[in-house]
């Protein structure tokens, strides 16, 4: 098996869960539900970074980028869970539909 | 890749779409949370299978030992677990889906026609070592900042959950 091959098998792997995140994040009605489908996203990309790391330049930037990646994600769930926290303290619901505080 | 490797590629991969395909569609947070976590072992597995063994751990310690316990912590804190999720409306379903799919299809073409190329002979070790030496020396200042933004990220979330039990 090439590596151009082995490339393209990661490539469509990483473009299914992104396309499954994007139908997610459209979809889903819970704020949370959200956030879980962009971090599947965010995995998708953390898969095709390294995939391209090992498969066409090798050496370690791709694996390092991930890791930035991966530090970033975990900054922005703990914030993100924190206003979720704060949101169903004052609306007691996480349906995004009835979340509007910042709709005119 | 040998044939181990390509089955071993395949069932992480099958797995892994299952599983994602659980967390995007199933009505029980609860359950949600729990395939998300087997997700992300999935794609640990593909670290590996990519000789990426530090991001591995990584990966299973900080993603599913941390995100995913918080994401259960905050899903256990705001609904029962009976509570079924909000059904979604067929039309807005299929559309969601349409547009999934054409986005997929395009972006499929475009990476079949582009010729990346291959790297001549695969590196052989572990990554471990080298990724340390480049956080450093060469990549410090990333490294310095995205503890930074973690600090950072701590104080903000604090805040905004302290000033609503203030009230």
């Amino acid at each position: 098996m090439t590596g151009a091959m082995q490339l393209n098998l990661y490539l469509t792997l990483g473009l299914i869960f992104f396309c499954l995140g994007i139908y997610g994040v459209m979809t889903k009605r819970n704020v949370i539900g959200i956030l879980m489908s962009i971090e599947i996203m965010f995995n998708a990309a953390n898969l095709n970074l390294i995939a391209f790391s090992r498969l066409v330049k090798t050496n370690f930037g791709g694996q390092l980028f991930a890791l930035f990646v991966i530090g970033v994600v975990a900054a922005e769930t703990v914030v993100a869970l924190a206003i979720i926290l704060a949101v169903y303290k004052s609306k007691n619901t996480l349906n995004v539909d009835k979340i509007n505080l910042m709709k005119w | 890749m040998g044939t181990a490797e390509l089955v071993v590629f395949f069932i992480l991969a099958t797995v892994g779409i299952f599983s994602a395909l659980v967390v995007v569609t199933g009505k029980n947070m609860f359950h949600n949370v729990l395939f998300f976590g087997l997700f992300l072992l999935t794609i640990a597995g593909q670290f590996l299978l990519l000789s990426a063994d530090f991001l591995a751990m990584v990966q299973i310690f900080g993603y599913i030992g941390g995100i995913v316990v918080l994401i259960l912590f905050a899903v256990m804190l705001t609904r029962k677990i009976t509570d079924a999720e909000v059904e979604v409306s067929a039309g807005k379903g299929i559309l969601s889906f349409v547009i999934a799919l054409l986005l997929l299809g395009s972006i499929f073409y475009v990476y079949k026609r582009t010729l990346f190329p291959a790297a001549a002979e695969l590196p052989k070790g572990f990554s471990t070592a080298a990724i340390g030496k480049m956080l450093l020396s060469s990549h410090v200042l990333p490294f310095e900042v995205v503890a930074i933004v973690l600090l950072v990220a701590v104080v903000g979330a604090l805040a905004i959950v302290r000033e609503e039990i203030k009230e």
